[in-house]
């Protein structure tokens, strides 16, 4: 325990950068997700089938394989990017794909009829979907859109085995360091355990708000 | 950037090594598949349970793997478990930490169905004089198997996808041989943009597989 | 009012309407009946665009609904505002109500009012109270829907549609989903708008109702208008045999139910 002790101070250091790089893909992520999600709800083809391509390349493949193309792809195109930027950029476009199919879904919750009745009332169909459909989408969106945050939390994990420092690389620093892996690893997950934890608390409260406010 | 954009004819000369990550990918795949499959059960009954012995340690398993990167989970099987005198293969330890995480999330899902096919099937079971886990076993999880082959397909998918985090404790699958591969030449995103393909058609075939089947079993019921 | 010549409406490969011709002069009822999947309720949603359709002509109060002839005389699809335009022209009432669960029964009613005509908030609040005195639920004004008996909500979703003063009401099986002894209240409603000299398309399984309101009954099967006539003369002496089949079955039902 001393030893975990000693090194928490270095790894809740990487814990803030974890959490920084989950703050910042989360808030890319859910721009382009929701983005998507809205246009695979559009009138027109061209729009859902690119959010169709967009899915299928993102969920079909790791992430650990879309960090590694884009890892050695970047310098051949010749563009120097920082590599948090860069790792914040994959992750983002990552969970924006299941943020599109978690608003994709929450649209689809919403019976037909309601868009329906907007339209017959003589509504167009974006004001419609603005002022009806999705002011109820919400109430579906948020359970499943708090799954995949925490889901993003651990991922986050994943950019330590192309060398960017964080919690999980500096949990294996200090283990090489202090020889105890079973010890810090386990402070590790303690650590992940507690923010992946408390976000799932957080989103319960907002939803039992969201429940009260109908 | 040279006189190519994409060096097919390395790619092709180098195939035997994609072939043979591809092997072991789906070794670690199947077994973990297996594993979280058999294992997700066990552990759904103990949620289910009313014996608190059960459901405390099933729950507590349940909210501990969730909420925790499998690839923590690997290192403290992988290097954990070492220091304290158990000495695990790196596959080994790469299929019990896939395992047993997506245990944790099938047993999720398993509950789930067995919760929404409700009470009404498993009394009508009863009224027919079943005991109560015969009756679970021949009623509910059946009707329940049914409508989560989409929630279960999609966490085979992930599995796969998760085999690639097998690479970090060196267990010489598809992504690590591509590495290799990719260090030791001068075609790197070349070698990246074939293992992406591998997985794409490894998890779309599992995708299809499963919607074909959903398919069969809808026509059934 | 209503002109509908040689309407076609396909979903993929299966034709749902072949050819439908249709007038509804103003101040006409006119009930449509037939057997489900008939294409009754795929007619209803053509007559405000709900459905785009394949082939033919709806023509509302003068205008063609939902396409505009170009100087090459195609026809090409409405923008969104001219379609809505037209949308809000006609009242619709569903069978399933589709009342907005996140508003109140009065902000259901005048939402669109407000929104899309610009009414003021006060004017449309008064009107809507009106409108709920005449379906009997003023004192419902600040209930939510989900708090509200399906009947109740029935008639909401009238004064909802009437509220933005259409030149027509189509209303979809709108008593298939309420409970036996609600059926009343909602028709009652109905027969009021009918008396006050509404346009009125009604796809309906109440032959009773038919029979008292309907200036015309309108017998669609597998896509196609069979026959159409005063409700006395129609169903008094149908002159096809599945008009005949159709009607029997529901006068052993009526005879069941006693």
């Amino acid at each position: 325990m001393e030893t975990l002790g000693t090194n928490l101070p270095y790894l809740l250091r990487g814990a803030k950068v974890t959490v920084l790089l989950f703050a910042a893909s989360l808030a890319l992520g859910t721009v382009v997700g929701v983005g998507a999600g809205l246009l695979s709800a559009a009138r027109h083809p061209v729009p859902r089938g690119i959010v169709t391509v967009y899915v299928f390349l993102t969920r079909g493949i790791p992430l650990l394989v879309h960090l590694f193309l884009v890892y050695y792809l970047l310098p051949v195109i010749g563009l120097d990017l920082d590599p948090y930027v860069g790792a914040t950029i994959v992750l983002a476009l990552y969970i924006g794909a299941f943020i599109s199919e978690v608003t994709r879904g929450a649209i689809g919750s919403v019976s037909r009829g309601q868009l329906d009745a907007a339209l017959s009332l003589g509504m167009t169909r974006g004001r419609a979907m603005r002022k009806i459909v999705l002011r109820q989408a919400v109430r579906y969106f948020l359970p499943p859109y708090i799954g995949t945050a925490v889901m993003l939390v651990k991922l986050t994990s994943v950019v330590s085995v192309i060398n960017i420092w964080e919690l999980t690389l500096a949990g294996r620093e200090v283990v090489e360091r202090t020889l105890a892996p079973f010890q810090i690893f386990a402070g590790v997950a303690l650590i992940y355990f507690a923010i992946c934890y408390g976000l799932s608390l957080l989103g319960r409260a907002m939803e039992r708000r969201i429940e009260f406010g109908h | 950037m040279g006189g190519y954009f994409f060096d097919f004819g390395f790619i092709y000369r180098n195939l035997p090594i994609f072939w043979s990550g591809l092997g072991v990918t789906l070794e670690v795949s199947v077994l973990a598949m297996a594993g979280a499959v058999v294992g997700g059960l066990v552990i759904a009954f103990g949620r289910m349970s009313r014996r608190v012995w059960l459901f405390a340690p099933a729950t507590a398993y349940v909210e501990f793997l969730r909420n925790t990167p499998v690839l923590i989970q690997m290192f403290g099987l992988y290097f954990g478990l070492a220091v304290l005198g158990f000495r695990l293969s790196p596959i080994t330890a790469g299929v019990l930490a896939l395992a047993g995480q997506n245990a944790a999330y099938l047993a999720e899902i398993y509950r789930a169905g067995i919760e929404s096919v409700g009470r009404r099937q498993l009394e009508a079971a009863l009224a027919l004089g079943m005991r109560r886990w015969r009756a679970m076993r021949l009623v509910v999880v059946p009707i329940a198997v049914t409508r989560l082959v989409a929630p279960i397909g999609n966490q085979l998918v992930v599995i796969i996808k998760d085999t690639s985090l097998v690479s970090s404790i060196s267990v010489y699958e598809l992504t690590m041989e591509g590495k290799r591969l990719a260090e030791r030449s001068a075609a790197t995103y070349e070698v990246f943009a074939t293992i992406a393909v591998f997985y794409l058609v490894l998890t779309s075939a599992v995708s299809l597989a499963l919607r074909f089947y959903e398919r069969r079993v809808q026509l059934i019921f | 009012m209503i002109r509908v010549r040689g309407l076609v409406k396909r979903f993929g490969q299966h034709t749902v309407l072949h050819g439908i011709d249709l007038d509804v002069a103003r101040g006409q009822v006119v009930v449509v009946i037939g057997p489900s999947g008939s294409g009754k309720t795929t007619l209803l949603r053509c007559l405000n665009f709900l459905e785009e359709y394949d082939d033919g002509e709806v023509v509302v109060d003068g205008a063609l609904l939902g396409y505009r002839r170009g100087a090459d005389g195609r026809l090409g699809r409405r923008s969104e505002e001219e379609i809505a335009k037209s949308r809000s022209e006609i009242g619709m009432v569903f069978q399933s109500f589709n009342l907005f669960p996140h508003k109140s029964v009065l902000d259901n009613i005048t939402l669109a009012p407000i929104y899309i005509k610009g009414v003021r908030r006060d004017v449309a609040k008064q009107v809507a109270t009106e409108l709920l005195t005449k379906v009997g639920l003023a004192h419902k004004a600040d209930a939510y829907p989900g708090t509200l008996s399906s009947g109740q909500q029935q008639r909401v979703a009238i004064a909802r549609a009437l509220a933005m003063q259409p030149k027509v009401m189509l209303f979809d099986e709108v008593t298939s989903a309420l409970d036996p002894e609600l059926v009343g209240e909602v028709l009652t409603v109905m027969r009021g708008l009918a008396e006050d000299g509404m346009t009125m398309v009604i796809v309906s399984h109440e032959m009773q109702f038919a029979r008292e309101v309907a200036h015309r009954v309108v017998f669609l099967d597998g896509g196609r208008i069979l026959e159409e006539g005063p409700p006395k003369t129609l169903f008094r002496e149908p002159s096809s045999e599945r008009l005949h089949a159709f009607l029997r079955r529901f006068t052993e039902g009526y005879k069941l139910s006693v």
